[in-house]
Parts: C-alpha cells; sequence; structure tokens
C-alpha cells in the first residue's frame, strides 16, 4: 500500500473530473496485482474522517461507483441494493438486489423451491442434487479455484514439528495414504475435482500439471514400503511404528476445525488410513478461530483447512513465503500457515512479481508449487465448488465467472446482477401474504368465535347439569 | 410486605449480579482466540496494523488490566465493540432485542396461558378421557426437541402447504409500512412462535394439574360446595386462586428468561434475535458480545426472579411472615 499512495488524481481543467493517474512506485510490479483490491474513495466522504473514526466508519450511505450501491442495511436480516442511476455503465431493467440472509440453509433451500428466492448460494451439498431436476431451477458448480488441504508442519516457525514429520519420505507415505478420491466421493459426495496442488487463482491455467508419476496417488501398500525402508518400524507390536532405532512412536496432533461440516468426516478417513500405515494422529477439535494462534505458535503437527485465491495469484502466493511465518517479535503473522520455508521459492515469487509476460510469469508460478508440492508440506486433495442454484423462470442472463465454469453470484465482479433481464411473465413484487394463510387464519378465528359461543351455553346451563 | 424484606431481597439481586459481572470476564477468556487473525486471514496487514487493531479490541495488555479496564466499561454500560461488526455491542443487542421479545415474549404469554387453562380442565376432570388427552398432548409437545418440532412445522405449513414464509421477519420485497407492515411481521412470526407455544405448553398445564389437584383435597372448597356455590364457581373463585401460586412464580421466572431468547428455533426460521446473536457470537468466538449478551440476560433472569419473589410474598402472606 505505500507504493499506491502516491498515485493522486488531478483535474484536467477546470470541470474536467477526469483523473490523472500517473505515478511514481519503488519497485516494478505487474500490474495486475497491482490493481487488484484497490478501491478508489471519495474525498468528499473519507477525507472528513479522522484516522479513529475511519477505523469506525459504518458505510452504510450508499456512496458507490458500482451499477448498484447500498439502500437498507438489516442487520442479520437482508442488506437491499438499488440501481445506481449514475451508474457509467447505463441503466438496466432491474430495480433492486435484496441478498436474504438464511441461519438454515434446508429453509434456504425451501425458498428457493417456492420462489421466496431467486437463487442460492451456498447450497448444502446434500440438496444440490436435487435441485439439479427440480423444474425451473438450474444448480451450479462454481468453480472460483477454492481447494482444501491438509497441511503439514514446516517446521520453520516458533515450534518444529514431530520429528518424523522434517523427514520427506513420512510426508510422502501419509500423502500416499490418503484416498483423494474416496474423500471427495464420500465426504464431499462427489462435487468438486481431486486436486494436486495449490490454486492460485479461478483461471486453471496457474495451476501447474503435475506428471502422474510424480504424484501422490494412493497406495498404502508404496506408503508402507517408503516407512519400512527409511527405518520407521513397529518394534513394539502396538500398531504404530517409532522412529528409526527405536524411540518416539509416530502419533501427530492433527487439529479438526470443529465449525466445518467436512473437517470432522475428513479427519475420521486420514485417521484410518494412517492407521494402515503404522501412523496414530490424536485428533484435537477447535473452532476455526483458535486454530490460529495455534498454528502461529507452530503448536501443531497436522491440520485441514481450505483457502479461496483471488483472480490474481500473487495473493495467494504469497502467503507460502519465508517471511510469512510468525516469528517471536511479530506472533500474530500465519499466512504460511504451513510453516514452510524455502528460499528458492521466495526468489521466485520475486521474479514472478515482475514479470510482465503472462505466459513466462505463468511458467514461473508453476516452479514455485511444483517446489511446494514436492515438498509434501501442503497435500492439496480436492478443488471445492461454491454450489449455487438458481430459477430460470423469472429472470435471464445469469453469467458465470470465470466464463462457463465459475458461479453466477458472489463471484469477482458479480456481473450477474447487471445483466439479469425479467422474462415477460414474470409479475414484479415477492410473495405477498399467501391466499392460504388468509383461508387458514379465518378459518381458526371462526373456530374461536364459535368455541366462546360454546362456552358460554355450557356456562348457562352448568346448573342444570349440577 | 416489610421495607426490610423487600431490602434484603433487593441487596441479594446485587450481590448476584456482581459475581455474575465479574464471572462473565473469566468465563470466556478460557477460550483462546485471535480475533484479528481470523477476521483480517490473508488480508497482508503489517504488524503495526495488527498491532493497532489488537489494541482496538481491547487484547493488549495483562488480564489484570484487561480486568480493570472491562469494570471501568461495565460500568459505563460500554461493553466494547464487537469483534465481527465492529459497532458497539450494546447497540447491536439492542437492534435484535425487540424481535426476541415480541417471538419469545408472545410465546411466553400464550403458552402460559394455555397451558394454565388445559391444566385446570385437566385437573378439574381428572381420569376423564379429556385429562388423558390433554395430559397425553402436552407431555408429547414438551418432550419433542424444540428444533425439530420448528423442523416439522416448517416442513408442513411452509413448504409443503406454503401458508406461511419459510423464514425471516418480513417480506423483503414488499413496501408495506404500518399495520400492513405489522400484519407481515405476524404472518412471519406465526410459525416460530406456534413452535415455542407448542413446545412449552406442557410446562404450565403440568404445573397447573398439579397443583390444583392438591388444591382439590382442601377442606374449604367442600364448605364452598356445601355452602351450595356452583361447581364452576368453587373452581374459579377458590380452587384456581390458590392453585395459581406456584404457576405465577414459574410465569415471572420464565419471563427473565424471554430475552436470552430460543436459539434453536431462531436458527431454523432466521429470526433475527438475540438467540441467533448469541450462536452467532459464539462460532467467532466474539467475546465482547459473548459477554455483552451473558451480561444482559443474566441481569434480566436476576430482575425477574426478584420480581418473582416479591409477588410470591404479595400473594401468600405466610412467606413474607417465615
Amino acid at each position: 500500500m505505500a507504493e499506491l499512495q502516491r498515485l493522486h488524481a488531478e483535474p484536467h481543467g477546470q470541470g474536467d473530473r477526469r483523473p490523472d493517474d500517473r505515478g511514481d512506485i519503488e519497485r516494478p510490479r505487474s500490474e495486475a496485482s497491482r490493481s487488484r483490491d484497490t478501491y478508489i474513495l471519495p474525498e468528499h466522504i473519507w477525507g472528513k474522517l479522522s484516522a479513529e473514526e475511519i477505523t469506525k466508519y459504518a458505510g452504510e450511505d450508499g456512496v458507490g461507483s458500482g451499477p448498484f450501491v447500498l439502500d437498507e442495511f438489516k442487520r442479520g436480516q437482508y442488506v437491499r441494493t438499488k440501481a445506481n442511476p449514475n451508474y457509467w455503465g447505463g441503466q438496466r431493467p432491474i430495480d433492486e438486489v435484496v441478498f436474504r440472509i438464511f441461519n438454515n440453509p434446508d429453509a434456504m433451500v425451501a425458498a428457493l423451491e417456492k420462489g421466496e428466492i431467486d437463487a442460492a448460494h451456498n447450497v448444502p451439498s446434500q440438496a444440490f442434487e436435487r435441485l439439479g431436476s427440480a423444474e425451473n431451477i438450474v444448480a451450479v458448480q462454481g468453480n472460483q479455484g477454492g481447494f482444501d488441504e491438509i497441511a503439514i508442519n514446516g517446521g520453520s516457525g516458533l515450534k518444529k514439528p514431530h520429528p518424523a514429520l522434517l523427514d520427506r519420505n513420512v510426508r510422502v507415505a501419509i500423502a500416499h495414504a490418503i484416498d483423494k478420491q474416496t474423500l471427495l466421493d464420500r465426504v464431499y459426495l462427489g462435487i468438486g475435482s481431486v486436486a494436486q496442488t495449490v490454486s492460485p487463482s479461478p483461471d486453471p491455467a496457474w495451476i501447474p500439471e503435475i506428471p502422474e508419476s510424480e504424484q501422490f496417488a494412493y497406495d498404502p501398500d508404496k506408503a508402507n514400503q517408503i516407512l519400512d525402508d527409511a527405518g520407521y518400524e513397529d518394534k513394539d507390536a502396538d500398531g504404530v511404528r517409532e522412529m528409526p532405532g527405536g524411540g518416539k512412536p509416530l502419533k501427530f496432533s492433527y487439529y479438526v476445525r470443529s465449525n466445518s461440516e467436512v473437517a470432522p468426516p475428513v479427519a475420521e478417513f486420514v485417521a484410518g488410513w494412517l492407521k494402515d500405515i503404522g501412523i496414530e494422529i490424536d485428533q484435537k477439535s477447535v473452532d476455526t478461530d483458535q486454530l490460529g494462534p495455534i498454528i502461529g505458535k507452530g503448536e501443531y503437527d497436522m491440520f485441514h483447512w481450505s483457502w479461496t485465491p483471488y483472480v490474481d495469484p500473487e495473493s495467494q502466493i504469497s502467503y507460502f513465503q519465508c517471511d510469512q511465518i510468525a516469528t517471536a517479535d511479530d506472533p500474530t503473522l500465519y499466512n504460511n500457515d504451513a510453516n514452510w520455508c524455502d528460499p528458492e521459492y521466495d526468489r521466485l515469487f520475486k521474479e514472478q512479481s515482475v514479470e510482465l509476460d503472462k505466459e513466462k510469469r505463468i511458467e514461473i508460478v508453476h516452479r514455485m508449487l511444483k517446489l511446494f508440492h514436492d515438498s509434501a508440506f501442503y497435500q492439496v486433495f480436492a478443488l471445492t465448488p461454491d454450489l449455487q442454484a438458481h430459477r430460470t423462470d423469472r429472470f435471464e442472463g445469469w453469467l458465470r465467472q470465470p466464463a462457463e465454469v465459475g458461479p453466477v453470484i458472489f463471484s469477482n465482479t458479480s456481473p450477474t446482477y447487471f445483466n439479469l433481464t425479467p422474462l415477460a411473465s414474470t409479475s414484479g413484487g415477492g410473495s405477498g401474504t399467501s391466499t392460504g394463510a388468509i383461508v387458514g387464519i379465518v378459518a381458526a378465528a371462526i373456530a374461536a368465535v364459535l368455541a366462546v359461543v360454546y362456552f358460554m351455553r355450557r356456562r348457562r346451563t352448568a346448573g342444570e347439569r349440577e | 410486605m416489610s421495607f426490610r424484606f423487600v431490602t434484603r431481597k433487593v441487596f441479594a439481586a446485587l450481590a448476584t449480579l456482581v459475581f455474575v459481572v465479574c464471572f462473565n470476564f473469566f468465563l470466556f477468556r478460557v477460550v483462546e482466540s485471535d480475533p484479528v487473525a481470523s477476521l483480517y486471514r490473508g488480508k497482508n496487514l503489517t504488524l503495526e496494523q495488527r498491532l493497532e487493531l489488537r489494541e482496538q479490541f481491547g487484547l493488549e495488555g495483562s488480564q489484570a488490566t484487561q480486568f480493570v479496564r472491562y469494570l471501568q466499561q461495565t460500568a459505563q454500560l460500554n461493553f466494547g465493540r464487537s469483534y465481527s461488526t465492529n459497532r458497539p455491542v450494546m447497540s447491536d443487542i439492542w437492534e435484535r432485542a425487540w424481535p426476541t421479545i415480541a417471538l419469545v415474549g408472545v410465546s411466553t404469554l400464550l403458552s402460559a396461558v394455555f397451558g394454565v387453562l388445559i391444566g385446570i380442565v385437566a385437573a378439574w376432570r381428572r381420569r376423564s378421557k379429556a385429562d388423558y388427552g390433554w395430559t397425553g398432548f402436552t407431555m408429547a409437545t414438551y418432550s419433542m426437541p424444540d428444533f425439530w418440532l420448528g423442523m416439522l412445522l416448517l416442513v408442513a405449513f411452509a413448504v409443503t402447504l406454503g401458508w406461511f414464509p419459510v423464514g425471516g421477519i418480513t417480506d423483503t420485497s414488499s413496501d408495506a409500512t404500518g399495520v400492513a407492515k405489522l400484519f407481515d411481521q405476524a404472518h412471519h412470526m406465526f410459525l416460530p412462535a406456534l413452535t415455542l407455544t407448542l413446545a412449552y405448553l406442557g410446562e404450565y398445564a403440568l404445573v397447573m394439574r398439579s397443583s390444583l389437584i392438591d388444591t382439590m383435597r382442601e377442606d374449604y372448597l367442600t364448605l364452598a360446595r356445601a355452602k351450595g356455590l356452583r361447581d364452576v364457581a368453587v373452581r374459579n373463585r377458590h380452587a384456581v386462586p390458590n392453585a395459581l401460586l406456584p404457576v405465577v412464580t414459574l410465569i415471572a421466572i420464565n419471563f427473565g428468561f424471554v430475552l436470552s431468547g430460543a436459539i434453536a428455533v431462531e436458527a431454523i426460521y432466521s429470526w433475527p434475535g438475540l438467540g441467533l446473536l448469541s450462536y452467532e457470537a459464539l462460532r467467532g468466538p466474539d467475546l465482547p458480545m459473548l459477554q455483552g449478551l451473558f451480561l444482559v440476560f443474566s441481569a434480566a433472569v436476576i430482575a425477574m426472579n426478584l420480581v418473582a419473589d416479591l409477588l410470591y410474598a404479595h400473594l401468600d402472606p405466610r412467606v413474607r411472615t417465615e
């Protein structure tokens, strides 16, 4: 950000608001990475705020330059946006987009099926297939490069892992013991695809092709052989191997994020597979928030987590540099959650950062990710898409981003909202109060009146009955 | 009711509140977490930025320093800023309190009223078909997990029949105001309120039934009948008022729990109340929010317990002279 602060905007003459985007930066950066996540801020709003006020500024006044601006925000309920009359791209038929918040995923799916909402994001995997075959509904697997991995402590942080994990043989054996396809089929219900390396971008061009001979394919026999050859034997016949020459058993701590739907079942599968090759894992269940400090202190051997990258790969690959590991001076820095440090990786990162030719940059990034893959500290096993669904009987113009493979909403720039047009048969407005509800309420009211009349008559004749 | 009696009860309530305030601080610090790391994961902050954020969130300093700061702020009803919304905790709580008070308050009232009526009918006609029927029904609904009951009602009336919306508090596509908006919100509230009413109906029905059966054995009821009073009059003027005592205190105590909401039901119906806010805060964990919520809930329960104590003493003179 220090580089970008030196950019400035100057009007060309009176009344001309075209900015002069010339500026100076300290070192060259590839254009795409420089432009990511850089927002133009209106000075008449932000210029009035002090440094402390900026951190408390809620930003709910609807100032924006996109096709829609914030209109109403009910925390925990919905966000209503309305068409921006000043949008440079012109106007479209959609007047507003409302984002409703559901805390019950099944209710969200029901709302989509009923027609209360037009699209749903984060559809539960159990409902995804059913929605795909529902009338007037399309289910979308939106690939944005998101991936899941099992990370092993690389030992370059504040604390080293079990010494066996610093031996590449053990890490490779672990990789061969994990059946990625089974994880995908049984835990992710077959939604997604098996992966070999970190995915640094929704654009698959940035993902290197790992030759089949170098992939860590599921092969428990090979895993056992590797460990045997490396001298890890189970001398006391308790089912768990020990360090070469006897000593510390191969028991590793494995952190499971308790608030993840997939982490606990993945842990169960991994525990079983590693047991088959004489490795025991001690599962420790923690909340996602608690895992960060544990990683920072290096007090882990393994864990399962996931990432979703930005469009430009620089962000994702930047996290695995040596200076992204927590230190005694900065114990809260844990972007590099593998605690892995390779000077060659860092050198290549700097090289790609100034490479403006895309093909050459891709080649450098491929080399970086191959280095990381070969170290076996980060065992990526699946590309996990966003699960969405939308109705087809109200609007047309649902755009996927990236084209053909990405999600239709909550993508990088979400062009769908600006592209949608209502179908001719669509009527405005929402569900309103259903006829059934009115009938039910009227029926209940009539029943209540009849009950009151009945009890009053009974009370009048109570004396005779006694 | 003597001034001394009231003063004793009020002081006891205040002492309990002070204990809760102190306990509140240490309770949530058992869980170690780093909200800055979680909120800003992958954001490439500098060390200075991270330290500044930690200071903003009140994470700097020793536990003793944080405790003193917490006491000072609590005395000013300042519970800090939420880790997830970065807004004052009290603002978030205030915003979400009204949906909870509406939903749980109405449900508590309805379950109390209908539960008491059912209990009266079941007790007065005990061992009849009406008794068995009503007792069986209320026990069945009382033993059902409320989230399961909620899902059943949601699937039946919202999804299958389509009579009610599947969630939320209002129709986001409607521009209704005034009475129309109230009707819309009532429409949205119907199923969650029905769920909670059915779930807690049994509590009042069974207590009322048991209390009334005990009262029905009293000699003064026999005297009342001997005086020629009709059965209905014996029940309504003599038996029920005396049998209501334990139920009144139960209602008062349960109203203390109104604010804590109904986490499961609010989650199922996406009802934006304090129960859901608690669930969201627990997931963080959003320490300032949890502290603020815990304190508010505890204060409400302590206050309503005090009301129940004083009410019981007012209704039953035997209590205040003990």
